[in-house]
């Protein structure tokens, strides 16, 4: 390259559209006169078009319905689900709507700025050798693991998956965990969904009530609609799963 | 407000995919970092600024959330298919749409190529069409890195790409 009276910054700023307006002046009489200059500056626009149609796909599909139902959760339907019973013991309406309640979702979520490693429920697959992994294969819902993991129900979703809600206790402090995971056809537990809540403090009173509204219910009832939750298995349909190994 | 933020995130959606794909290179990938920002931004709705931008916001935290994935959990990210790119010749006399599909193959092994910090920056750069500035907000590093950050990045995306002579 011959000496260049510019650089690859200056062309990429032009290009990117943030060069002030003495820069791109400049930038400009450069492309007017200097080839080199005007084929960087052409493979710059190349390359962002590039990539701008590399990762399209999202732009002409519809919301997909977990992240809707994530965001938009619908309270409304709180008042069916069987989780209700065993949340409404824990969590009084007031402090759950007050206190707004942690939510995470997978490994960062569920603490803002330190890693956390080692938590038994993160999003994506639950490694077969840990407590989640145990837990959700083996245990009635009802039962608490010694690692403080309690299935709480069983479903089929909409794609025929069995999947568990599960609560984690005494991994956050002051907060109880819930979940879902949906076994997959490798025989693990993915992860859908991880919310945190508030334990509610002691001597709160008797008077509990579900925290309907409250982002983390919304997003727990949010998921079980996106997965297509109708009703729980029942026990003995349960059972036999367990003592079939899920098959 | 509530409700109105909720609407204006569930707009954004389509471009939140699009970013958190590019950044964590498969469109699965990066739809379970959206939700899991969604649920997250939802839960700290105190720490937005109405009146400044959602979608920065929103890229922030996912660009966080992904940080913190990679930080706690054994990075499960599918490498960069070589065999792709080696079996990807120039095919000058290639079907051109062919061609473009494979260069957009190409394009997004080349993009899961590169360093996580760079990959951020030409995301929202050349991707999101973002200002130097919104990208350094967004990130939290200065103007200046953003722009050596885009020019390693690119230096090597070009060079992959092989531009046709």
């Amino acid at each position: 390259m011959m000496t260049a009276n510019w650089t690859e910054e200056e062309i990429a700023a032009w290009v990117d559209g943030a060069a002030d307006a003495a820069e791109a002046e400049r930038v400009e009489r450069i492309l007017a006169d200097d080839p080199a200059a005007r084929a960087y500056a052409e493979t710059l626009q190349k390359a962002n078009r590039a990539l701008k149609s590399a990762f399209e796909a999202p732009m002409d599909e519809p919301v997909p319905a977990a992240i809707k139902a994530a965001i938009l959760g619908e309270p409304g339907k709180v008042a069916q689900f069987p989780r209700r019973r065993s949340v409404s013991t824990w969590i009084p309406a007031a402090i759950a709507a007050s206190l707004a309640l942690v939510v995470g979702l997978g490994a960062g979520g569920l603490l803002e700025t330190e890693p956390a490693p080692g938590m038994i429920a993160v999003l994506g697959d639950a490694p077969t050798d840990g407590p989640l992994h145990a837990a959700l294969e083996t245990l009635p819902s009802g039962t608490e693991s010694e690692d403080g993991v309690l299935p709480m129900l069983t479903f089929r979703d909409a794609e025929g998956r069995f999947c568990r809600e599960f609560e984690v206790v005494g991994e956050l402090p002051q907060e109880i965990e819930f979940g879902i995971a949906c076994r997959t056809p490798a025989d693990a537990w993915h992860v859908e969904i991880v919310v945190a809540a508030p334990v509610p403090e002691a001597g709160s009173g008797p008077d509990f009530r579900p925290a309907e509204g409250a982002p983390a219910s919304d997003a727990l009832e949010a998921m079980l609609d996106a997965l297509g939750f109708e009703l729980p298995l029942l026990p003995d349909e349960e059972a036999t799963l367990l003592e079939g190994g899920w098959n | 407000m509530y409700d109105e933020i909720k609407a204006e995130m569930v707009a954004l959606v389509p471009r939140l995919r699009r970013f958190a794909y590019a950044l964590a290179g498969s469109k699965e990938e990066g739809d379970d970092l959206v939700q899991a920002a969604c649920v997250k931004a939802l839960s700290r709705l105190d720490q937005y600024e109405p009146g400044t931008r959602l979608d920065s916001w929103m890229f922030r935290i996912i660009q966080t959330t992904r940080l913190d994935r990679l930080r706690t959990k054994a990075r499960r990210d599918t490498e960069p298919d070589s065999d792709l790119l080696e079996r990807v010749s120039d095919g000058g006399s290639a079907v051109r749409m062919m061609e473009d599909r494979l260069t957009l193959a190409r394009v997004r092994s080349e993009m899961a190529a590169l360093p996580e910090d760079q990959r951020a920056v030409l995301a929202l750069v050349a991707i999101e069409g973002r200002s130097y500035k919104d990208a350094a907000e967004i990130l939290e590093i200065p103007v200046g890195t953003v722009m050596s950050r885009l020019a390693r990045a690119r230096s090597r995306l070009i060079a992959q790409m092989g531009e046709p002579a």
